[in-house]
């Protein structure tokens, strides 16, 4: 697998202060959004997941990005308010056995006595910087004929 | 007539809205595995669940006893049968994972299953505890009873295996409260393994009512692994004989027994009469059926379902004539059951060399397909939890691993 992320963006992902969303689709195409404070980067530079719900509408539309090879969206955004979008597809479910066990323990250990569904693995694709004082530089350059005239008028004497 | 069949390639093809992972695990249990000596020398028999004793299976090998998907799915199936009825799907390593293979295209990555604890462990006695409780990835298997009325009395169900199971090993016929105990005790101490406890084994038919003694003999095995828990019911799944209503209640209000499933194998009166005789004769078709909508009164909705052999009804000479009608009857029947709150899964014919049916052909890929996806549908449309027998417990049925997703 391609490394996707540098170090910094490791730092933001496995910081516990920053914000994680994860989008998701069902099997009709609808989109499901959830904060998930249980992502985080692992050595080999994948992205884990921890679902405790089994039934979550999270859990069910990543099996069916696992099954039709489907990508999610996982947007962070950390406490120096940059923020960073990544497209990743989940390649696996680890429902059991010694993995499993050590992210239970991990997840007990911060959380208390709560449940476990699945640990899911997603390989990440690409990841853009989303933070908006970069966005809006990017986007003056690659489209400066996208403006609104009043922002670019002389200022009056 | 079976109808002309097409490969597991195309036939994923064919219906690229059915999970492929789903159409390779049917497949896979169809035709059996054949593991080739690379995928043999990735066995780590400190690591790898190898042997596995149940009411069903004896294996103490150096095969893995099934195996995982990418998406967590198992795939209980067993290195291909002596007979081989057909051709099997070829376990290889390629790039060093082990992957599961047809026709030379690789068509997904496998895991083999990880052994539990307490597997190697000893009960007080010295009995190793892997021939005393058999463990799935999440779920504790306990076969109380390893042997069948009714093949004592040669009417066993046709497509049963396990008289044949039985006299090839030396295992008891029951097993000893103790080492229940023991093996429980050992397992429930490894955190994060397991999240349920299934009891099944061969019918017993004795007792002052019919079926007393098994309804006895399960109450005493549930007050055994129920003291270990702090709440009166714990997630737990009883695949046990037709029982009446006062044995229903009985084994509810004294136990800690959330969930029950009593297997009705074909659904249909005249194939059921003759695929499985001892059951139509001990208790019947219908009655059957009228107990297991008893139970969903005791159990409640979500909590009971009848497991079917799937493909069965195909076998020759009395089975249905064409897999159109196999399927649409199957499933009519199914949906009065689905109705009434009980689920119906499906579990694959495997030809089972020691059964009565030895030489039957099990139907093609596109059957079994429809019927899980019929069956998936019908859940969907009544609403009905598959929790009871979801991936995560049994692993056996593909109708419940396609309700992952909804
Ligand atoms: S009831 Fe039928 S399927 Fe079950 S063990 Fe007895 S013969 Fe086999």
């Amino acid at each position: 697998m391609e490394i996707i992320f540098n170090q910094e963006i490791i730092e933001c992902i496995n910081n516990p202060n920053t914000l994680k969303v994860i989008a998701t689709i069902n099997n009709k195409g609808i989109p499901h959004v959830t904060f998930k404070d249980s992502i985080s980067v692992n050595e080999n530079g994948e992205i884990v997941l921890c679902e405790i719900i089994d039934s979550s509408v999270t859990n069910k539309n990543l099996v069916y990005s696992i099954w039709f090879g489907r990508s999610v969206s996982i947007n962070i955004l950390g406490i120096n308010r940059k923020s960073y979008l990544i497209e990743g597809i989940p390649v696996r479910a680890i429902i059991a056995g010694k993995e499993f066990q050590k992210y239970y323990f991990y997840m007990q250990k911060k959380y208390g006595n709560i449940d476990l569904s699945t640990v899911w693995i997603i390989e990440p694709q690409w990841v853009k910087e989303e933070t908006l004082e970069k966005r809006l530089i990017e986007e003056e350059n690659k489209h400066p004929i996208i403006n609104h005239l009043d922002r670019i008028l002389k200022k009056k004497e | 007539m079976y109808t002309r069949e097409i490969s597991l390639i195309d036939t994923i093809k064919k219906y690229p809205l059915i999970s492929p992972f789903i159409i390779i695990k049917i497949d896979a249990q169809r035709r059996g595995i054949e593991f080739s000596k690379a995928a043999l020398s990735k066995v780590d028999p400190d690591i790898h669940q190898v042997k596995v004793r149940s009411f069903s299976r004896e294996q103490k090998g150096l095969y893995p006893v099934a195996l995982m998907l990418r998406d967590g799915t198992s795939i209980i199936t067993r290195n291909n049968d002596r007979l081989k009825v057909r051709e099997p799907l070829e376990i290889d390593v390629v790039d060093d994972d082990i992957v599961i293979r047809d026709q030379g295209k690789i068509l997904e990555k496998v895991f083999y299953w990880e052994k539990p604890d307490y597997y190697d462990k000893e009960t007080r006695r010295g009995i190793p505890m892997w021939k005393v409780v058999n463990a799935r990835p999440q779920r504790l298997d306990i076969n109380p009873y390893q042997f069948c009325h009714l093949w004592e009395k040669n009417m066993g169900c046709k497509f049963c295996g396990i008289a044949g199971t039985y006299r090839r090993s030396d295992k008891p016929s029951y097993l000893e409260f103790n080492d229940i105990d023991d093996t429980i005790t050992e397992a429930l101490k490894e955190y994060g393994r397991f999240t349920n406890v299934f009891l099944t084994g061969g019918m017993v038919t004795t007792g002052k009512v019919l079926f007393d003694d098994e309804v006895n003999y399960y109450i005493k095995v549930l007050e055994i692994i129920g003291k270990h828990f702090k709440t009166k019911k714990f997630p737990s799944q009883l695949l046990g004989a037709p029982y009446n209503e006062e044995q229903l209640k009985r084994i509810y209000n004294n136990t800690g027994l959330m969930s029950y499933s009593a297997n009705i194998e074909v659904l249909n009166k005249e194939k059921f009469d003759w695929i499985c005789p001892g059951k139509s004769a001990f208790v019947g078709y219908e009655k059957l059926k009228e107990r297991l909508y008893k139970a969903v009164d005791v159990f409640g909705k979500g909590y009971v379902n009848t497991g079917i052999v799937c493909g069965v009804e195909m076998a020759k000479p009395y089975g249905f004539s064409s897999e159109e009608e196999g399927i649409e009857k199957t499933l009519e029947e199914a949906e009065k059951l689905m109705k009434y709150g009980v689920d119906v899964v499906s579990c694959v014919w495997r030809v089972a060399q020691e059964s009565i049916f030895f030489k039957q052909k099990s139907p093609s890929l596109e059957y079994y397909v429809k019927i899980v996806q019929g069956l998936d549908n019908l859940r969907n449309k009544y609403n009905l939890c598959v929790d009871m027998d979801n991936y995560r417990r049994c692993g056996n049925h593909p109708d419940t691993d396609l309700s992952r997703i909804w």
